[in-house]
């Protein structure tokens, strides 16, 4: 349902103005799904499996972000190394006790043992912080920049860059360093890389626990825009795996333009014809896509990189 | 064979456990409506018409205590809790010998799909339960009703939406108010237009696509423009967005000068930061849930100052009225759970409080006589009401047709806390209490 | 020597069924017949979705929709048009049929985990539809049918006893349905495929015609299944119904109990359901708690029992060679050891 039309300007400026800034809404958003879902995609590409849990790990990024609030008194920014640390405590944990038992088996097992722990983290999650939403005091979360007649939230553009940086991070990790040549080597053929004398397991955990911390620093970032809740996951979860699959399984940059795509997909379905079918419009256009390309944007089977 | 026999015994052993779990005198539920009167007592054997007083009397509670909606459900609970707490400070069900009330909880989980089975358990394993509060909202209330009305219990909810009445059960009843958009509307027209002075024309309508959002919000779109607003912006949005800069992009564009939003707080939180990160300045005028609950107040901070919002009632001065026993419940009721009643709490307790005084008033515990008490009750409880003395009336659905929605605005109390308070209609206000524009429309 | 193997090997089953049929003889508290009917439900939408979960190893993650549409024009047909559920089934599969045909085409040129992911936003797309379309459907306020009183073509009962038993012969038939499905041709060049899609089509198996037909099956009797669960609670909405969360139930229980096989949905629905209630009971006071031990317990059984909970009963569970299959030969869905 279009707008009604407000006064003095024509219809086709307001259309071009409607466009652009669903644009930039759907950029900034689409930052925080490719952030996530470069963590999703390099545990796919490197340990051929999904974790459901995903959205549950962003919800534990955000609960020691107010933990760690109510102690500190310091805003989200500022706490983000904490946060980091106390995420890749809750990664190791739960890799150790629920993924690492079931290595060697088939996906149905993986996906089984997640959808456990995505139940385990939310309830204990509600169990220890109550099921009110809780909200960190923000002083920016509804500041936002004006560029020309365009509206840029603010605490969005941060998420937004900050996700860039921690992608150009990641891809500089997975290209430049010996840890991501393992990786890399690993995810392309991992009998072979154990050949090669690479140490798989610790390259598992390591792309395990680096998924947490990105889903970890996400829920951070966001902090400033949303409730904190237990079932904050379910908002992301869908939308996460669906930019994995679209960018292609074990694609980086594939996660990255695919959460951009997806985002700005959303907005401009969501803006220009109904709110209700944002969610809709990502679906469509992913099985568009997936039609015409069926291993995802850059997905060739498996690659981490 | 023996792999076989093991399977064979484990079921077996699943079955009969299930049996075993329940009370040994199990009243099928099944065959309820040959019983006159519900064996309230264990220990009674026969079932004269004067048979021994029971020492507890059994309400059971269905709200969503976990799930995606525990946050709702946690708010009903407490509402729910506290009454049967106080209740009992006041000596029980006097008439049953000074019973005390229990509370049963049944966790509806969030799921209306499992919301039968879980009134089957409770129902199964408390026999003597005497009547019921619920709920997560109307589907769950759609969704438990024709149980309830199977076993005859009877049942009092807080669910608003009018397709509840339309079911002509005889044992659920609904305390709570369902005219919410004509209230939303009136106050525009009568307080802001006509007494403030506004120039209100434009209306924009946005809510969240739940049986909630969808019963509020077609109330809003038939009433607005008979009367005379322009409703230059509706649409839902999904439930838990993740982003309406979309929606309020729209919004924007369209000139509303006020907004009735309807949504819980995550979506509330969402959508109030947003329009204020656009430098847009409407009113808004909640339609009830999320925009009513402590952790909304607590989300905006200082920004919750001058929303208003329409609701069923609300836990201050104005609801103790026209019952002075009920002065002192929203001060304790904050004590002791560290957030102010809100219309939720406060409306799980006039659910149980209905129940108690139908108790009394009849001095019986069997379903068919205890619901026909309730629908002849008139007295008045904390729903503000139409009738002079404030009391409730219920017709033959179970709608209590006095029940009126009141317009609140968070304002500054004077402990310096925000907390909603009723500012509409005149009848409900309390002397002093005032629309505060200045706050409103930042 | 073989005869007396078979008749010993169906005597369980024969006083299972003869026990199944009997309980509501035994018991007049409604409590254990609803749980019995929603093992029954459970138990056939497992077994339907382990036609091309588990045989085919197609992971689906939209058989809540066909339940849906199931439910909601048993509903609507009987709401608006005053028809009985038991006619209504047959628009409901036929519907089903179509939907699964339209996500066939659309997905089965995909592999492995793009399938999945793409099952989902298929599903997802139900789901928002029906929200949408509120005229039809009472978008997401829901749809339910009033209690008017004893009515057996509407599916009105004054106690479950009717349900159970409908969907306990619907059991029966949706396992005897498994049972020739796993036996006759469709199921062996299933097996093939799932052993080795790129070899199967090689030696001139229509791959595609092969999963397309096996997802309709599982779509018709998951639609079949929806019509009667839909009037069994009375209220349907499309987040509870139509929703991912209801297919994970669907695919948990199937895994839980064994793929491949058909007493392993069985038993995962029996186990499942149960224990759910068992631990809502026992639980039920804390807020989060059932459900947090719930989590834990399907990592647990998942960790002691890779090949789901019916490999307690070897006999049982190696019907097909699935059962075995899912832990040596690698596909690319492996990860070392």
């Amino acid at each position: 349902m279009l707008m009604r039309n407000s006064v003095g300007k024509s219809g086709t400026q307001i259309m071009a103005w409607i466009i652009i800034q669903a644009t930039i809404n759907g950029i900034l958003n689409g930052g925080i799904y490719a952030l996530v879902a470069v963590g999703l995609t390099i545990v796919f590409g490197v340990m051929k499996m999904v974790n459901f849990a995903t959205g549950e790990f962003i919800m534990w990024g955000m609960y020691f972000t107010f933990l760690l609030y109510t102690i500190t008194g310091l805003n989200n920014y500022v706490l983000l190394p904490m946060v980091i640390i106390l995420t890749i405590l809750l990664g190791l944990l739960s890799y150790v006790l629920v993924i690492k038992p079931v290595l060697g088996r088939d996906s149905n097992t993986f996906i089984m043992v997640t959808v456990g722990l995505s139940y385990l983290l939310m309830n204990v999650a509600q169990m220890i912080f109550g099921p009110t939403p809780k909200g960190i005091p923000s002083e920016i979360k509804t500041a936002s920049l004006s560029i020309g007649t365009f509206t840029v939230s603010l605490p969005r553009l941060i998420a937004f860059l900050s996700a860039c940086l921690l992608i150009i991070a990641i891809q500089i990790l997975l290209k430049k360093t010996m840890l991501g040549r393992a990786m890399r080597a690993t995810a392309e053929n991992a009998e072979m890389a154990q050949v090669l004398g690479i140490n798989y397991k610790q390259v598992y955990t390591f792309a395990f626990v680096l998924s947490c911390v990105m889903a970890g620093v996400a829920g951070t970032l966001i902090t400033p825009i949303y409730s904190i809740y237990p079932s904050l996951g379910n908002i992301f979860k869908i939308i996460i795996f669906v930019v994995v699959v679209l960018g292609g399984m074990g694609s980086v940059s594939g996660a990255l333009i695919g959460g951009l795509l997806l985002g700005i997909m959303e907005a401009l379905v969501g803006t220009l014809i109904n709110s209700n079918l944002g969610p809709a419009g990502i679906f469509v256009v992913f099985l568009l896509m997936l039609y015409l390309r069926p291993n995802g944007l850059f997905g060739t089977a498996n690659r981490v990189a | 064979m023996k792999k076989a026999i093991t399977f064979l015994v484990l079921v077996t052993l699943f079955a009969t456990g299930l049996v075993a779990c329940q009370s040994t005198t199990a009243t099928p539920t099944a065959v309820k409506q040959e019983m006159t009167t519900a064996p309230a007592v264990q220990e009674a054997t026969t079932a004269p018409a004067t048979e021994a007083a029971p020492k507890t009397i059994k309400i059971g509670a269905f709200f969503n205590y976990s799930g995606s909606s525990a946050d709702a459900g946690e708010i009903d609970g407490s509402g729910a809790q506290f009454a049967v707490d106080w209740i009992n400070t006041q000596g029980g069900v006097k008439s049953l010998g000074g019973a005390n009330l229990e509370l049963v909880k049944g966790d509806t989980l969030s799921d209306s799909s499992q919301a039968k089975s879980v009134v089957e358990r409770i129902l199964s394993e408390n026999p003597d339960l005497v009547a019921a509060v619920g709920a997560g909202g109307s589907d769950f209330v759609l969704a438990m009703g024709s149980t309830f009305e199977k076993a005859q219990i009877p049942m009092t909810h807080n669910g608003v939406s009018s397709k509840i009445g339309e079911q002509h059960y005889k044992y659920i009843f609904e305390p709570v108010p369902t005219a919410f958009g004509q209230t939303q509307i009136e106050f525009i027209q009568q307080m802001l237009n006509k007494q403030l002075g506004m120039n209100i024309t434009k209306v924009g309508i946005i809510y969240e696509d739940t049986s909630y959002g969808l019963s509020v919000a077609q109330g809003d779109l038939k009433l607005a423009e008979s009367a005379g607003l322009q409703v230059a912006f509706n649409q839902s949005f999904p439930q838990y967005s993740s982003d309406v800069s979309a929606l309020v992009t729209n919004l924007k564009s369209s000139g509303a000068q006020v907004v009735l939003p309807v949504a819980f707080t995550q979506d509330a939180k969402l959508i109030f930061d947003t329009i204020a990160s656009m430098n847009y300045n409407p009113i808004i005028l909640g339609g009830g849930a999320g925009f009513l609950y402590p952790s909304f107040g607590d989300a905006l901070g200082d920004a919750v100052n001058g929303v208003f919002s329409v609701a069923s009632l609300t836990g201050d001065e104005a609801m103790f009225q026209k019952n002075s026993q009920f002065k002192d419940l929203a001060s304790e009721y904050e004590k002791k759970y560290g957030y102010f009643m809100s219309e939720r709490g406060a409306g799980s307790f006039d659910s149980v409080y209905l129940i108690w005084q139908a108790l009394e008033k009849c001095g019986c515990t069997d379903g068919p006589t205890l619901a026909s008490t309730i629908r002849g009750l008139k007295i008045p409880t904390l729903q503000p009401s139409s009738a002079a003395d404030g009391s409730v009336a219920f017709d033959e659905d179970g709608r209590n047709v006095n029940a009126i929605p009141i317009i609140i605005q968070w304002q500054k109390w004077d402990d310096g806390k925000y907390r909603p308070r009723t500012v509409y209609p005149e009848s409900m206000v309390v002397g002093g209490t005032k629309v505060q524009l200045e706050t409103s429309g930042k | 020597m073989k005869n007396s193997l078979n008749i010993l090997k169906k005597l369980p089953i024969a006083v299972i069924a003869i026990l199944m049929v009997s309980i509501p003889a035994f018991t007049d508290n409604n409590y254990i017949i609803s749980t019995l009917v929603y093992c029954f439900v459970f138990a056939s939408l497992a077994i339907a979705w382990n036609l091309i979960g588990g045989y085919g190893e197609q992971v689906s993650w939209c058989n809540a929709s066909f339940v849906a549409i199931g439910a909601y024009t048993g509903m609507i047909m009987y709401k608006m048009l005053g028809i009985s559920p038991f006619i209504a089934i047959l628009v409901g599969t036929g519907l089903a049929f179509i939907a699964a045909t339209l996500i066939g085409y659309g997905t089965f040129r995909l592999r492995g985990i793009y399938f999945s992911i793409a099952t989902i936003a298929f599903g997802e797309i139900v789901r928002i539809s029906l929200q949408f379309w509120q005229g039809l459907t009472g978008g997401a306020a829901g749809y339910y049918v009033t209690y008017t009183g004893q009515n057996f073509s509407a599916l009105m009962f004054k106690n479950d006893v009717p349900f159970y038993y409908i969907l306990l012969a619907l059991l029966v038939i949706v396992i005897l349905i498994a049972s020739w499905f796993e036996r006759s041709k469709i199921g062996h060049y299933l097996s093939a495929i799932k052993g080795d899609e790129d070899a199967a089509i090689s030696l001139g198996i229509d791959s595609f015609k092969i999963k397309l037909t096996t997802f309709q099956l599982s779509a018709v009797i998951s639609a079949a299944v929806g019509t009667f669960f839909g009037f069994f609670i009375g209220f349907i909405d499309p987040g509870t119904v139509s929703s991912l969360n209801l297919s994970v139930k669907i695919v948990v229980i199937a895994i839980i109990g064994g793929v491949g096989t058909i007493w392993g949905p069985v038993l995962g629905s029996f186990v499942i359901n149960i224990l759910a209630e068992g631990l809502n009971s026992m639980f039920g006071d804390v807020g989060g708690l059932s459900l947090a031990v719930y989590g834990f317990l399907l990592i647990v059984i998942v960790i002691f029992k890779p090949a789901g909970l019916i490999s307690l009963f070897p006999k049982w569970g190696n019907n097909s060679k699935s059962a075995r299959k899912s832990d040596d030969e690698s596909t690319q869905n492996e990860v070392l050891p």
